[in-house]
């Protein structure tokens, strides 16, 4: 614990000053007014932007703050809530009309000559014909004044479930004209989030070429027709999120400042991902629910050449996809590795498989693993996991592991994670198996199931996750007097 | 340097009303400003903190003292028994009590927390204003702030007629 010392008795709080002067400073002064540009800046720059604008009536100190803001978001969800349920329709006819006066208000009133840089410029706003009027205002404003990041998320009306291949191919052709209209608002992007969107062969790689800033990109639902192939190059591209794409593989071919990466959801047959030159990728996050027709991966193959530091897989409660593998067919792609994250297991599964993960990767100090059948994620009807091609097989099937477990020692793994922990053999005889190979672990925090506020009442069998501190007592000497140990257990709420 | 409490690293902050107090070093540094007068081997002597007198310069670091990560083997021991949200919970509720200030002491900590950087305190400092601003008409927010009007009627009708969309 850290401590205070006054040199000599503080003027404590408890001196109050003469009531009469405390009465005006409470009550007289507009404290928040007078405040300096920059901590005045720093507390209305948390407000939503109709907030900001809002302001700007009180008085002729606060007309001046809208144009001196350093980061300005406008993001057309933030004005549906405003609106009264009557006027919904009207709304839906034109999503955007509030958004774009915002937008016109908000940039057109920052002079040409404004001092005051922006530090970012976030739009968030539906795909239509009346984008055009938002892609124009940015552009003036990127061309006369000094801006930094500058993020388009560009949304469509239907989410990715109501989309019919026909949608895709309509919207896509809508976000080409806009495009095509604005080359110079793409051309200062630094940030872009696209959904839903077939595009023609090569456009997706023209509109990349064109946004040259870009740093990162997130697609949700958006390709160049089932089982494409996309072919990524980008000087500055740093993150990179693909989701629920219907490529045929994604090239990482040329991304010499990609560091982060998500890909979840694929449909090929193969690898869906194939990497080239990344030399700067350190953290992978991968999810899928694995069908009958998909392949399971062989990460030594799968990753090539790249080293990277963080690993995340997320098997979706359904079958394992990835294929274990000998220790000397990991060590090219995870000697590097540092964090391994394995999420969603299904309680169904063994998880001794995942021994080969510690096999492989010597400098390994922190394994996660999460047990959990999520149902939000999960199809339990026979009938219907059949219809959508489910495997039938167990869910982890095909895992047997290939290096021999006997003797193997390893020495860097510090922390033992296990999110839906439960007293059970299963989990027992795990983490003993950890504890005999890792040397060196210090922690194991034991965590319960995560809880799902849609489907927290669908559990298969009740929770024997140690709640009371005798059980978690019991369950800490279980693990430590058989191993004549001293690491410690924690069971973090 | 003076070190206390079993080799503790402690700085000494000063007001400008002439008055100091000693504090550990990491207590210190949840000031990002101090964190880098440190680092750059600028706090050898006492640091004279200006603009903030010793009344606010004692509840910030009362602030730092509370907020301050606990680390090394008593906060290992600690995490065993008290979870890390259980810890979060009973900072939220110190907070509460916290800002239980007047106006004027609040905005002098919002204005000690930006010089000092110190982005948790500016957070907490700040948000009571966040909240009036955002959930009240403008006559009201006037009346919280004690914000003038100064606008000519006219001047008044233009302005908001400019920003209508902000009213729907």
């Amino acid at each position: 614990m850290a401590y205070t010392y006054p040199r000599r008795p503080a003027a404590r709080s408890t001196a109050k000053p003469p009531a009469k002067d405390w009465l005006l400073e409470e009550y007289g002064h507009d404290w928040l007014s007078n405040l300096p540009d920059d901590i005045l800046l720093n507390i209305v720059e948390r407000l939503d932007i109709a907030d900001v604008a809002r302001t700007s009536v009180l008085s002729n100190r606060w007309k001046e703050v809208p144009a001196m803001l350093s980061k300005i978001v406008i993001t057309v969800d933030s004005f549906k809530r405003k609106l009264p349920k009557s006027n919904l329709p009207c709304f839906d006819a034109h999503p955007n009309s509030t958004m774009i006066e915002a937008t016109n208000s908000i940039l057109g009133n920052r002079s040409c000559t404004n001092l005051y840089t922006i530090r970012l410029l976030r739009m968030e706003f539906y795909l239509g014909d009346d984008c055009v009027y938002i892609g124009q205002a940015v552009t003036d404003t990127i061309v006369t004044q000094n801006v930094g990041m500058a993020e388009f998320t560009v949304m469509t009306k239907k989410e990715v479930t109501q989309c019919t291949d026909k949608g895709l191919l309509y919207y896509g052709r809508k976000f080409m004209s806009f495009f095509y209209t604005c080359p110079n608002a793409f051309n200062a992007l630094t940030g872009l989030k696209l959904q839903n969107l077939r595009l023609a062969e090569s456009e997706l790689p023209e509109i990349v070429s064109t946004c040259k800033r870009l740093e990162f990109l997130h697609l949700l639902n958006c390709d160049m027709g089932k089982l494409s192939f996309l072919e990524l190059e980008h000087p500055q591209l740093s993150e990179l999120e693909i989701v629920d794409s219907e490529f045929e593989r994604v090239d990482l071919k040329w991304l010499p400042k990609l560091t982060v990466l998500t890909f979840s959801d694929w449909i090929t047959q193969h690898d869906p991902l194939s990497f080239g030159y990344v030399p700067l990728l350190k953290s992978v996050s991968i999810s899928n629910t694995a069908l009958s027709y998909h392949k399971m991966l062989k990460l030594s193959e799968f990753l090539g050449k790249v080293t990277i530091r963080d690993l995340q897989l997320n098997f979706e409660s359904e079958k394992i996809w990835i294929k274990p593998e000998a220790p000397r067919e990991l060590s090219n792609v995870f000697h590097k590795l540092q964090i391994v994250s394995l999420l969603n297991i299904s309680e169904e599964c063994d998880l001794t498989w995942t021994m080969f993960i510690l096999q492989g990767a010597p400098s390994l100090k922190e394994l996660c693993i999460r047990v959990w059948d999520h149902f939000c994620d999960t199809i339990l009807d026979e009938e219907e996991r059949k219809k959508h091609s489910y495997s039938e097989e167990p869910k982890d099937s095909g895992l047997e592991c290939v290096g021999s477990a006997s003797g193997f020692k390893h020495h860097s793994l510090a922390v033992l994670r296990i999110f839906g922990f439960q007293t059970e053999e299963k989990f027992m005889s795990y983490i003993k198996s950890i504890m005999e190979a890792a040397v060196n672990l210090e922690n194991i925090y034991l965590h319960n199931r995560p809880v799902c506020k849609i489907c927290q009442h669908m559990v298969r069998k009740p929770s024997r996750y140690p709640w009371t501190s005798k059980q978690k007592i019991s369950v800490r000497n279980k693990i430590n007097s058989e191993m004549c140990s001293a690491v410690e257990i924690h069971f973090p709420k | 340097m003076a070190t206390r409490e079993a080799g503790k690293k402690m700085i000494m902050l000063k007001s400008p009303d002439g008055m100091e107090f000693e504090v550990e070093e990491a207590v210190a540094m949840e000031s990002q400003t101090i964190r880098k007068m440190i680092e750059d081997d600028c706090a050898d002597t006492a640091i004279l903190i200006p603009n903030i007198n010793s009344k606010i310069l004692s509840r910030v670091i009362e602030y730092c003292n509370k907020h301050v990560p606990t680390t090394g083997a008593t906060g290992a021991a600690a995490s065993d028994t008290v979870a890390p949200a259980a810890l979060a919970e009973d900072l939220k509720i110190w907070d509460a009590e916290f800002i239980k200030v007047n106006r004027a002491t609040r905005f002098n900590l919002i204005q000690a927390a930006s010089y000092l950087n110190i982005k948790g305190l500016l957070d907490l400092t700040s948000q009571t204003t966040i909240d009036t601003i955002s959930d009240n008409s403008l006559e009201e927010i006037r009346s919280f702030l004690s914000t003038k009007n100064d606008y000519l009627p006219e001047e008044e009708q233009t302005i908001r007629r400019e920003n209508q969309w902000a009213f729907q």
